[in-house]
């Protein structure tokens, strides 16, 4: 196998293994967003309409919420035991070492939540769940390549979980407005998630290039 | 026919020309020359803070220099104070895991043949979560006896935690190295019971 290939496999299993053996790091964002949504009938009251109509707005918002909790962990320690280092002397691109991790904690921190959240919102009389689980299998991956980048511009910052959420909210506006218009379904569903695609493209284009060269500042 | 001897030593794998740097806006050091060639191992000395890491981190272009340049012609490999280790990890993971992510992957009974020398072989199987700091070093260190490994070597404080018996290892891993036209810088509080001479370079402004 070829060096970069070597390198780029090593560093997604060395990933995968490190945050797989420590499941408070990416059960805690699921957690949270099914905790959120148990208390949704005792805050709204269980008027079935009411909480089926709200539904995949608060879902989304819980999962927004609950996407920013694992962040300030995120790189702070790679950073710490040199794991940053090691990366940055890999034989491979450092926006790919930037994208791999961030693939990594996707996949083990939102994906379970797009494949729960259809049966959440089943919970709450939801009839078509297709729009919904596009949505979050399109925003969270963006909501991801957001929160790199945030967590690594706030490496060094004291109070980096409050000043990361400050930061990171207003920048996930969009994704939230595409996600929540395309959940709901309706005329302007396909268009919300075309929207949401386009705005995921952005990302996945100049997010870990932007990632990569903040956390090179914060390695120098 | 025969073949005539190169009349030339071989080119410096490590240049440094006139090197600065600074931390936070202090000087660490300023003005560092140096060519490190095949065979030569070379100690970085100084008192606490005095630039050491930040000059093995220049080498490794971790991070650049105020001033000057620096030329490495080789692949090389780093061990730095902190060598990345994950808790989670087994050491026959981390050290497989670390010769991968360099681009030089191992078998497991290369690794398991590497982890011998360092005493870690019958412990390979544990998390680094349950070793000491010394056996945690020992596992770091277990890289520089994988095949393949690049000529030059660049160590940060590689005997921190280390006992004497596993010191001593370590040196005549470095006296082979050399020996066979490999090159070592390294950082040390301490000195080395290496057989080989080294050369020395002074960082501080005292």
């Amino acid at each position: 196998m070829p060096a970069p290939w070597a390198a780029a496999a090593a560093l997604a299993r060395r990933e995968w293994s490190n945050t797989w053996r420590q499941p408070a790091e990416w059960l805690t964002p699921l957690g949270f967003v099914v905790g959120v949504a148990a208390m949704f009938p005792l805050g709204l009251g269980p008027e079935p309409a009411r909480l089926r109509e709200l539904a995949p707005g608060l879902l989304w918002i819980a999962a927004l919420l609950g996407s920013l909790l694992s962040l300030p962990r995120l790189f702070a320690p790679d950073l710490a035991d040199g794991s940053l280092e090691q990366w940055w002397l890999a034989p491979l691109p450092r926006p790919l070492a930037v994208a791999l991790k961030l693939a990594v904690h996707w996949a083990l921190g939102s994906l379970p939540l797009v494949l729960v959240a259809p049966l959440l919102a089943l919970a709450f009389g939801l009839d078509n769940l297709t729009p919904l689980a596009l949505s979050l299998l399109l925003g969270t991956p963006a909501l991801a390549l957001l929160g790199g980048l945030g967590a690594a511009l706030v490496l060094h910052a004291r109070a980096g979980a409050g000043l990361l959420a400050l930061l990171l909210l207003p920048l996930q506006v969009p994704v939230l407005v595409f996600g929540t218009a395309a959940a709901n379904g309706g005329a302007n569903a396909q268009a919300a998630l075309l929207l949401l695609g386009a705005w995921l493209a952005v990302l996945l284009a100049l997010a870990p290039w932007a990632t990569s060269a903040a956390l090179s500042l914060m390695l120098d | 026919m025969t073949t005539t001897p190169a009349l030339t030593a071989p080119p410096p794998v490590l240049i440094l020309q006139r090197v600065a740097q600074s931390r936070g806006g202090r000087p660490l050091f300023d003005g560092v020359d140096l060519a490190l060639h095949p065979g030569q191992l070379l100690w970085v000395q100084g008192a606490n803070g005095s630039g050491k890491t930040s000059l093995l981190r220049l080498i490794c272009g971790l991070s650049a220099p105020r001033a000057g340049r620096v030329h490495v012609a080789q692949a090389l490999l780093y061990i730095g104070h902190r060598p990345g280790l994950k808790d989670v990890l087994s050491v026959i993971e981390q050290l497989r895991s670390s010769a991968a992510l360099a681009g030089r992957p191992c078998s497991e009974g290369e690794a398991l043949a590497a982890l011998a020398p360092v005493g870690l072989d019958e412990a390979a199987g544990l998390r680094l979560a349950q070793l000491s700091e010394g056996q945690r070093r020992r596992a770091a260190l277990a890289q520089l006896w994988l095949p393949r490994a690049p000529r030059l070597w660049v160590l940060d404080e590689p005997l921190a935690a280390l006992d004497t018996a596993m010191a001593d290892r370590l040196a005549q891993r470095l006296d082979r190295h050399a020996d066979e036209g490999g090159s070592v810088v390294f950082t040390s509080h301490q000195a080395l019971p290496l057989k080989r001479p080294v050369r020395s370079l002074q960082l501080g402004w005292s």
